[in-house]
């Protein structure tokens, strides 16, 4: 604005630029907040990060915890599966069929796991009577992987034998 | 921006003082009031060389009672000096320098007195152009004092046909010849248009009497062919007497319009207050 004045006046800010400081002012007021409200959320966010990877993390061990008992639980229910399928009666009828008469069982020791294991204590009157056994048991389709153990022989035969019974998967 | 706060004006010339507040903006301007005060005839001579107040008590006392008379009017004022005291001059500002400095360079080498004397400030104006003006210092002086002793507070001082022309300047104008009228108690000023651009600027003595509508109508004439187009331009007028100017040509057949209107109220036109441009621009 034109002013002849004869020397240098201490003019009042006009209002445009009061009105400018005023805006400025707001502007830096509105920033802290924004600034003060972000940092707050910030934090917030960051606990809840931290929370939720403590839960992942005992999410994960409970997971691990579970998973190392879920094995003798498979094998349960595996074994709850096989005794369905194949209950002892049945295997020892199946065995009963196989057996001469000069041969007895003395023991047997049934194993639930993948398919079922036998361990079984015989007496036989004869050797001829035991390898006829064998013979049988190798050659029926009941039992597979048919291992004979320690015999003893002493007129008559005294033997273990291992072996796998797949009479469930007929 | 500018009505957040009211404008103080008070403006002095041959016959008086007389003061306005006024809030608004530049298109709507408003009179919150206005205060009017004689001078006898001889108390303020307005002029470029010697001392323009002569009746210093008289002077001041106006200058007291239009600051009393108004909302206002002990705060910041501007005050406005009448026509006539000022050596004016239109000039292209070449690029590298500001304004003020250039007018300074040009205009003070054909003073009539030392370059250290004036007071030079500008009204820029559309096309890098700027009408610069210079005051002798010991005419502001004069002026300073006296509105001092009167309890003024100066918050600037502006030139009456400065603060007119400032304000006319923002009318739209066409690419016809138009000239402005400015008239002041003791001189008047004209300013001729084309196609925006300020082309002439001529600072004239009152002719007063009844013969002044045609002198002055010739005036115009002769400042429209100055500004290079002899049609009848389009002329409005501001300042004391102007709608009287008006009415006279009127019936002689040349058309004029005031140069601006207010809300409120006021003893006289609007228009025929020269200084109130220094609100209205």
């Amino acid at each position: 604005m034109r002013d002849f004045s004869s020397r240098p006046r201490r003019r009042p800010p006009p209002p445009v630029d009061l009105g400018l400081i005023g805006v400025g002012l707001l502007t830096l007021i509105f920033a802290g907040y924004a600034t003060g409200t972000s940092w707050a959320d910030f934090k917030r966010a960051r606990q809840h990060v931290a929370d939720v990877q403590r839960d992942t993390r005992a999410a994960q061990a409970r997971l691990k915890t579970m998973e190392a008992r879920s094995a003798p639980t498979a094998a349960l229910a595996t074994q709850a599966l096989l005794s369905a399928d194949a209950p002892p009666p049945r295997l020892l009828s199946d065995l009963a069929a196989l057996m001469p008469a000069d041969v007895k069982l003395d023991s047997l020791a049934l194993t639930y796991g993948d398919g079922i294991g036998m361990t079984m204590q015989v007496s036989a009157k004869s050797a001829g009577a035991y390898e006829a056994f064998l013979q049988r048991l190798e050659g029926s389709p009941l039992f597979d992987d048919v291992v004979p153990g320690e015999e003893a022989r002493d007129g008559g035969v005294t033997a273990s034998i291992q072996m796998r019974y797949r009479g469930g998967s007929r | 921006m500018r009505a957040l706060r009211a404008r103080v004006l008070v403006a002095i010339d041959a016959t008086g003082v007389a003061g306005a507040s006024v809030s608004g903006g530049p298109g709507t301007p408003r009179i919150r009031s206005f205060a009017r005060a004689p001078l006898s005839p001889g108390a303020l001579v307005p002029g470029p060389f010697d001392p323009n107040v002569v009746g210093g008590p008289e002077v001041q006392r106006a200058l007291s009672e239009v600051a009393a008379g108004m909302a206002d009017g002990r705060g910041p004022v501007a005050l406005i000096l009448p026509g006539g005291v000022a050596r004016t001059a239109l000039l292209d500002v070449p690029a590298g320098v500001t304004a003020r400095e250039f007018a300074r360079y040009r205009i003070t080498a054909g003073l009539p007195y030392a370059p250290d004397e004036a007071l030079v400030d500008v009204l820029p104006l559309h096309g890098g152009r700027v009408l610069a003006a210079a005051v002798r210092r010991s005419v502001i002086e004069g002026y300073e004092a006296v509105a001092a002793a009167a309890g003024l507070d100066l918050e600037r001082l502006d030139l009456a046909p400065l603060a007119a022309l400032s304000a006319l300047a923002r009318e739209p104008r066409g690419t016809a010849v138009s000239v402005d009228v400015i008239l002041g108690d003791r001189a008047l000023s004209l300013a001729a248009w084309q196609g925006g651009v300020l082309h002439v600027f001529r600072t004239r003595r009152r002719q007063s009497g009844p013969r002044e509508p045609l002198w002055l109508g010739r005036e115009v004439d002769r400042t429209a062919v100055l500004a290079g187009n002899g049609s009848a331009p389009r002329i409005r007028a501001v300042g004391p007497g102007a709608v009287a100017l008006l009415r006279a040509w009127q019936e002689e057949g040349r058309a004029g319009e005031p140069g601006w209107r207010a809300e409120g109220t006021l003893p006289v036109e609007a228009t025929e207050l020269a200084w109130l441009g220094a609100a209205l621009a």
